[in-house]
């Protein structure tokens, strides 16, 4: 009997217990979603301040596309060794996948028109 | 055999001691194996069983009572996560519409940029998170769109960037950003506590 009373006390205090665990866990996972989100910005953010940088004179962008996913820009370069230079930049960016170089026309008024895509890594 | 037909079952007390004796002990034998057979089997199989659910039953105690004895520490993170949380919430949910427009066009307006449309999207859930999308449109100079941009995280700490487009123009660039304001309560997913809260 004595035992029944206590399995029954038991049965509630792990009720209560369960419900207390999903709350905790429904409040970390949100923390986490927006920690990751609030990451995600930061990383977009820190990318496009060093652009200008990486690129330095040579390379003129005229169209950037950055969504949670991925990295899409457009530019012009006059040759291909800043071209490279600048791929490699963006490479050693540990959020970026590897970047993929396209070569869109060459020699336009002497420039490159050229577009370069990577993926972003939650990180 | 002979020896047996010769005792009267009639005249059980002429018999004499020693016979008597063993029919004793023979009927005794018997009364045992029958009451075990009988009686104390079952008795037996049904300990047995009250032993394995007691054994049963003492296992769940303890590993309830570790898990029960946890739930101190559970509630006390709990509360502080559920301040943390509030916080942050608190921050994000007082802005309107018109705080946050206002504010996006005095950032652009400081910055000399110009702001050309400011759209509130439809507000979505982003796992369990209610946010508020709005696409804005500026023009103006490359470095100059990136402090407006980082002006607006810190004046909007709870917003995440979404789509960041730069395309160039004459002059200048035409910066499209689609940022979304996580815009919610403290909602839980699970019934409220009924203790301890």
């Amino acid at each position: 009997m004595l035992l029944q009373n206590y399995n029954k006390n038991l049965i509630q205090e792990k009720k209560q217990y369960q419900i207390t665990k999903k709350r905790h866990q429904s409040l970390l996972n949100k923390l986490l979603i927006m920690h990751n989100l609030k990451k995600k910005r930061e990383n977009i953010k820190k990318l496009t301040k060093i652009m200008p940088a990486m690129m330095g004179k040579k390379i003129i962008l005229q169209k950037l596309t950055i969504n949670n996913e991925l990295l899409l820009l457009e530019a012009s370069g006059n040759n291909h060794q800043t071209i490279n230079k600048f791929v490699s930049k963006l490479a050693q960016l540990n959020f970026l996948e590897t970047p993929k170089l396209t070569v869109l026309s060459e020699n336009t008024n002497n420039q490159i028109k050229f577009s370069v895509q990577a993926g972003i890594l939650d990180k | 055999m002979m020896k047996f037909t010769n005792y009267d079952f009639q005249q059980i007390g002429s018999w004499s001691i020693k016979i008597k004796i063993a029919v004793v002990f023979v009927a005794c034998i018997l009364l045992a194996i029958s009451s075990y057979f009988f009686v104390i089997s079952n008795k037996l199989y049904q300990l047995k069983i009250a032993q394995d659910n007691e054994r049963q039953l003492k296992q769940y105690y303890t590993s309830t009572h570790r898990k029960i004895s946890q739930l101190n520490v559970l509630y006390q993170q709990l509360q502080t996560l559920e301040k943390i949380y509030n916080y942050k919430m608190k921050h994000a949910s007082f802005q309107n519409q018109t705080f946050i427009t206002n504010n996006i066009y005095q950032g652009a307006k400081m910055l000399g940029l110009k702001v050309s449309t400011i759209k509130f999207q439809p507000p979505r859930i982003f796992k369990n998170l209610p946010m508020q999308p709005i696409s804005l449109s500026v023009r103006g100079n490359y470095q100059l769109l990136n402090k407006l941009i980082d002006k607006l995280t810190k004046l909007l700490p709870h917003i995440t960037l979404e789509k960041l487009q730069f395309i160039q123009e004459q002059k200048s660039y035409l910066c499209n950003i689609g940022l979304a304001i996580i815009n919610t309560s403290l909602k839980m997913d699970t019934p409220p506590l009924e203790k301890g809260d």
